[in-house]
């Protein structure tokens, strides 16, 4: 019987993130393509409902893997767990989303299954008889690799989250659900987790930012970044500054951007009314796609700029944020 | 008549005199070698080279007072002072060693001329002294000039000069009532007036002369514990000045030296102790820094006199070995990098006192031995190490500015005529390519044979060395020199006073001595060659900014005048402070790479000060002042008045292309 | 307190990075290689705990080619007391898997109370040798440390570890394997003797017989199958217009182009 594809899915306050379900059907589909048949495997405790709405995105085989000691994501035990199903099961593929949890699980248990691991693959393809190749940037992008794993088994990947699209649920479908109960030995894992806390309702760390929202002197005032702040909220983004602004005394210091600043590389770099000297470059030009808005359409911002939007930023920037907030609904 | 040989001619006088004089000077020269024995303490340093050159000095800087004519009346002032105490002390001397006046000695030789003389001059120079003396303390007390503080020290000798030279006029007026005096003396001869009711003028005389005697003698024992030792030293410290190229900094030699920088007071060399010794605490070095200007914690003088304390303070508990480091601890570290090291402290100094390689011993001690200096300056530092700039630009990327126009790339054992050194900023900062390539515009209309490094040349260096990292400097600098040692060219010709500066002063301390020229300078030549034609009109009134390592440095100041002199419709016009005294940009001393947090800030002054006179534009010769006046303009909004350029831009608008 | 930080010689992240023509791998001619930026934390904070006082010995550790003894030194520079460079060219040609295997084989041999090393390594981006390397070892591991405290009889510790917009505080038993994160600490600038002692430090030097590890113990896993540039940046797309119709193109464009959104 053909080995199957396994997605893992992640749990975040019993649901199921995104990533998640982009790794499902990405699981669905190379299912498709090979003949074999797609698995939805969940770690944790009471997982049967979540476990049946995700299933609805392509998934024929449903895994819970129920435990209390599960119930809070720990990477040994999690691996330990996931690790035996996958020696007794014996799946052709197993793909996580590369999400911090992901990150984290998939190089164990790949040691622990002395398999091979594809870590943030952007592409999957497969020939007919499912031996995998994957896309996966390296030197942060400046160059692709595509990488096989011709002969350890599972072959395992994650997957960067954002890229791989989500098809849409078949509520009709009815995954045939396998319930695991591990052996778990309560003193044996070695990490407790005392306790999460959310990142304050303030800001996003800059240098860890995924998305960046930055304001230089085209701001004029301290007051007006409060429409970077509403863009940034609704991205999801931490707001950062030009030395301009900093030295202007709109904003702090640990918002600074550049040479003297924090350098930051984030996926998603908005500069509005940002000249883009070359001691804010040095900040931010490993950003993998920088938006530039500025009234200037000689800054060298653009030069630089994936994309630029040529106008007055206190029309570009509140129009964004309901452009977006459009297309989020 | 000789009263004062009458005075002390009997025996015990002669035996006071003498022995109150061995004392004074016994105390001022135990004084004086203790001060010296605390010099010596310091690093070996050769300043015995060229005799001639600094005997010469000797006369320009301290008989001529060469540096004092500019500040007008402090300066006449000073200059009086000392050139009445040359004139008093030739009599003193005399004094001590004959017994008797010098006038009485030559009184009869020339029909007493040499005696009129002497008592004609003693009596000029007296009032003038004591005016001068008098004026000073207005000065210090009354007007509060900034940069004179008022302590015991300074009062006690004006005190004492004005006490001495009263009472030399009180002994000249009851000298002349009891019938001895030359020359022409109206001051005295009206004190002798006021005093002619006396009846035992000759006792008076003697009493007042004994007091004037041992003021003197007092004053001689007093001065090593004062800033007035200067008149002692400061010869010395003139006679014993650099005679290296303005921009070199001592090279470190990394493998075999043991301490990098200066830790303790005895790290630095003799010399630059000795500077501490030799300083009158004048305050010039202050008045003209462009840090102490922005209310930085620098003050050139300041640093000096806390200087001056660490070595008196390890002299007591001598070797008990456990002084905390001068860097963070008696010297402020923010006083260490405030500095530009613009050199203005250095050249307003009369007594050439070396400020800027002080605080780049202090940043050595910090950068090399401790790892220690502000966090922005450690990305500048990776970024020299891995890129070769300070930039996070890739090396690679290096020779992006010549793309278009075809120039040529020296490769190893490549000739040419002119090797253009493009410098970071010219390399990787837009603004600033845009000037080195209306250099190599200029410099092809003019038929001159060019060609550049490529990404194969690397920073110079300067920002590293200027920041105490000697060893990154060095890293760089011997791999450029190694670059330029395989290639065959006339000369180098460079848009950047930092390169400029370190390529031609500091490199041949590591094997190369290359003929480099400012890209000004090049094209003054071009000019005056007639090879280069100025014909469109570039009307505009100038402000030219003496770059500080293009000027100061480098004496550099006529050529890229003009150069723009050259450009018809170009009206010059100097800010105030210009030259020598020109105002620091705020770039320099590895400055371009930190973020100035405290005070206000040097370009915007700078900005100000050139926007005074109301010129158009803001020329410069320097990448840095050019990056700095930019900015300058837009934060204090002055884009509507004035715009920044270099000099080659503005040429170049002159020049038809070819 | 024995630490044990490993590292990786990596090129320098400003690089120009550009495929080989035959698409086997990246053309490493004339790149600057310098100590992978992550395991800087990591090498600082064995650093730091060491200068906290008690007898704390910190081991750098590497799989690399012969130049990666300049990241070593650097490290040396840093604080490191000793250093151990696992050099043979057949490691060379095993994925991150397998370099986890070889550094496991040569860990066990030396007393080890904490490893650390950086979350991953800026050449080929995997973030796979700490965890796996822990499974290996049959020790814990927390990744993308951002805090790190010692429990004062240096058999746990606290840490604080990064997920998406939030910061999780576990508690974890020692030995464990910790990858660090930006954030940690700030890597310090060695100091000139620092530097010029570790250009002398001796480095002991290990091949794969001296490990007594066969090739098909760390035999690679994967293989590269090409390596290629991602497709050239569309580069400085100048949107004009009227600023609503402006504003949804931009929309669509980051989420349809860039995928971001």
């Amino acid at each position: 019987m053909a080995g199957e594809i396994w997605s893992i899915g992640e749990l975040r306050d019993g649901e199921l993130k995104r990533p998640s379900l982009e790794a499902l059907t990405k699981a669905r589909a190379l299912a498709d393509a090979t003949g074999r048949k797609a698995a939805l495997v969940l770690v944790g405790q009471d997982l049967e409902a979540t476990g049946k709405e995700a299933a609805a995105y392509g998934a024929d085989l449903l895994y819970l893997v129920e435990h209390g000691e599960l119930a809070a994501y720990r990477t040994e035990p999690h691996a330990k767990a996931l690790g035996d199903l996958a020696s007794e099961r014996k799946p052709e593929a197993v793909l996580l989303p590369a999400t911090s949890q992901g990150k984290d699980l998939a190089p164990r248990l790949a040691a622990r299954l002395r398999t091979g691991l594809a870590t943030d693959c952007t592409d999957v393809e497969t020939d007919a008889s499912g031996t995998l190749t994957f896309t996966r940037p390296i030197y942060a992008g400046k160059a692709l690799e595509k990488v096989r794993i011709p002969d350890a088994r599972p072959q395992m990947a994650t997957l960067r989250p954002k890229v791989f699209p989500v098809g849409s649920p078949d509520a009709s479908r009815q995954p045939e659900v396998v319930r695991v109960t591990p052996e778990v030995a309560a003193g044996a894992v070695g990490t407790t987790v005392r306790e999460t806390v959310q990142t304050s309702a303030g800001r996003i760390e800059l240098t860890e930012a995924d998305f960046i929202v930055s304001g230089g002197r085209g701001l004029k005032d301290a007051e007006n970044f409060a429409l970077l702040e509403e863009l940034a909220d609704t991205l999801g983004a931490a707001v950062g500054a030009s030395r301009a602004a900093v030295d202007s005394g709109w904003r702090d210091h640990q918002d600074q951007v550049g040479q003297t600043g924090k350098t930051v590389t984030p996926s998603l770099y908005i500069a509005c009314g940002i000249s883009g000297a070359i001691q804010h470059l040095a900040g931010m030009s490993s950003a993998k796609c920088i938006v530039a808005i500025n009234k200037d359409p000689e800054a060298p911002i653009f030069k630089v700029a994936d994309y630029g939007i040529v106008g007055d930023l206190f029309e570009v920037v509140p129009a964004l944020k309901s452009a977006l907030l459009e297309a989020k609904s | 008549m000789d009263l004062v040989k009458e005075t002390i001619g009997a025996f015990p006088t002669y035996l006071i005199l003498y022995l109150s004089f061995a004392a004074a000077i016994l105390l001022f020269a135990r004084a004086a070698r203790g001060k010296v024995r605390l010099v010596r303490r310091g690093q070996p340093e050769d300043r015995t080279d060229h005799t001639g050159r600094r005997v010469t000095g000797l006369f320009g800087y301290v008989l001529f007072q060469r540096r004092l004519p500019k500040y007008k009346i402090a300066g006449l002032m000073h200059m009086l002072i000392f050139w009445g105490f040359l004139v008093f002390a030739l009599g003193y001397a005399f004094i001590v060693f004959t017994g008797g006046e010098l006038q009485e000695r030559f009184a009869g030789i020339g029909g007493g001329a040499i005696a009129d003389v002497y008592s004609t001059f003693q009596e000029l120079f007296g009032v003038l002294v004591v005016l001068s003396v008098v004026v000073a303390a207005f000065r210090r007390h009354v007007l509060k000039v900034r940069r004179l503080e008022i302590n015991r020290d300074a009062d006690l000798v004006l005190l004492l000069i004005f006490l001495i030279m009263t009472s030399h006029f009180l002994t000249q007026g009851l000298a002349l009532n009891l019938g001895a005096g030359y020359g022409w003396t109206p001051v005295s001869r009206a004190l002798a007036g006021l005093l002619a009711g006396f009846s035992d003028a000759r006792g008076l005389h003697v009493g007042v002369w004994w007091i004037h005697l041992f003021l003197i003698f007092g004053f001689l024992a007093y001065l090593p514990a004062s800033k007035h030792l200067h008149i002692f030293f400061g010869p010395f410290n003139v006679y014993f000045r650099s005679l290296r190229p303005a921009g070199e900094v001592p090279l470190i030699d990394i493998e075999t030296a043991e301490r990098f920088g200066a830790e303790r007071i005895e790290d630095f060399t003799w010399k630059s102790l000795f500077d501490l010794l030799s300083c009158a605490e004048c305050g010039r070095c202050q008045d003209h820094c462009p840090a102490y200007d922005t209310d930085k914690p620098l003050s050139p003088k300041r640093l000096l006199i806390d200087l001056k304390h660490q070595l008196f303070e390890s002299a007591e508990g001598d070797d008990a070995g456990e002084h905390a480091p001068l860097a963070g601890g008696a010297i402020e570290e923010d006083v260490i990098w405030s500095c530009t090291t613009c050199r203005a402290c250095q050249e307003q100094c009369p007594i050439l006192i070396e400020h800027v390689e002080k605080i780049i011993e202090l940043r050595r001690y910090l950068s090399l031995m401790e790892g220690r200096f502000p966090n922005e300056a450690k990305l500048a530092f990776k970024n020299l190490e891995t890129n070769y700039n300070p930039w996070t630009i890739g090396w690679a990327e290096r020779a992006g500015w010549a793309e278009g126009l075809d120039l040529e790339t020296l490769g190893e054992g490549g000739e040419t005529d002119v090797l253009l050194w493009v410098g970071c900023a010219g390399a990787f900062d837009d603004r600033n390519k845009k000037v080195v390539r209306a250099l190599v515009g200029l410099a092809r209309g003019a038929g001159v044979e060019m060609a550049h490094l490529g990404t194969d040349e690397r920073c110079c260096g300067d920002p590293a060395r200027r920041l105490g990292n000697e060893y990154l400097y060095q890293m760089l600098a011997q791999e450029n020199v190694e670059t330029l040692r395989g290639r065959t060219f006339n000369r180098i010709v460079t848009t950047c006073p930092h390169c400029l500066n370190t390529l031609a002063a500091e490199y041949p301390q590591l094997g190369g001595g290359f003929e480099v020229v400012h890209a000004t300078s090049f094209l003054d030549e071009l000019l005056r060659e007639g090879r280069i034609r100025p014909t469109e009109r570039v009307q505009a009134i100038v402000g030219f900014h003496d770059s500080c390592y293009l000027g100061r440095y480098n004496g550099l100041y006529e050529p890229p005048r003009r150069v723009l002199r050259s450009i018809p419709g170009i009206t010059l016009r100097e800010p105030k402070r210009n030259r020598r005294s020109s105002f620091c940009c705020g770039a320099g001393g590895g400055r371009m790479w930190l973020e100035e947090s405290i005070g206000t800030r040097i370009n915007h002054r700078r900005i100000q000060q050139v926007a005074e006179t109301g010129p158009e534009i803001v020329a410069s010769g320097c990448p840095y002042c050019l990056t700095m006046f930019e900015d300058g303009i837009k934060e204090t909004e002055r884009s509507d008045q004035l715009r920044a350029l270099d000099v080659i831009e503005l040429l170049a608008q002159s020049v038809k292309p070819s | 307190m024995n630490i044990v930080v490993c590292v990786k010689h990596v090129p320098d992240t400003e690089a120009a990075i550009k495929p080989l023509p035959d698409g086997s791998g990246v053309a490493t001619e004339g790149l600057n290689y310098v100590l992978n930026p992550y395991d800087e934390f990591a090498v600082e904070e064995a650093v730091k705990i060491k200068e906290a006082g008690g007898d704390t010995q910190v081991t750098v550790i590497t799989v690399g080619p012969d130049g990666a003894t300049k990241s070593l030194r650097t490290a040396i520079a840093m604080g490191a007391d000793e250093a151990v460079h696992l050099n043979d060219p057949v490691f060379l040609e095993t994925d991150a898997q397998g370099t986890a295997v070889i550094l496991a084989a040569a860990i066990q041999t030396l007393p080890f109370d904490l490893i650390l090393c950086g979350k991953q390594a800026v050449d080929d981006d995997c973030a796979q040798v700490g965890p796996a390397l822990a499974e290996l070892l049959g020790i814990p591991s927390v990744s993308v440390v951002t805090q790190l405290e010692l429990e004062g009889d240096g058999k746990k510790a606290t840490v604080h570890r990064e997920l998406e917009g939030a910061t999780e505080v576990l508690e974890c038993t020692l030995p464990a394997v910790l990858t660090t994160q930006k954030g940690l600490n700030e890597p310090r600038y060695p100091a000139l003797p620092m530097i010029m002692k570790a250009k002398r430090k001796e480095i002991r030097t290990l091949d794969a017989s001296a490990l007594g590890l066969s090739p098909d113990a760390f035999a690679p896993r994967t293989e590269t199958v090409e390596v290629s540039s991602p497709p050239p940046r569309q580069g400085g797309r100048i949107l004009e217009g009227d600023v609503a119709e402006v504003v949804r193109e931009a929309v669509r464009l980051l989420k349809e182009e860039a995928k971001l959104l």
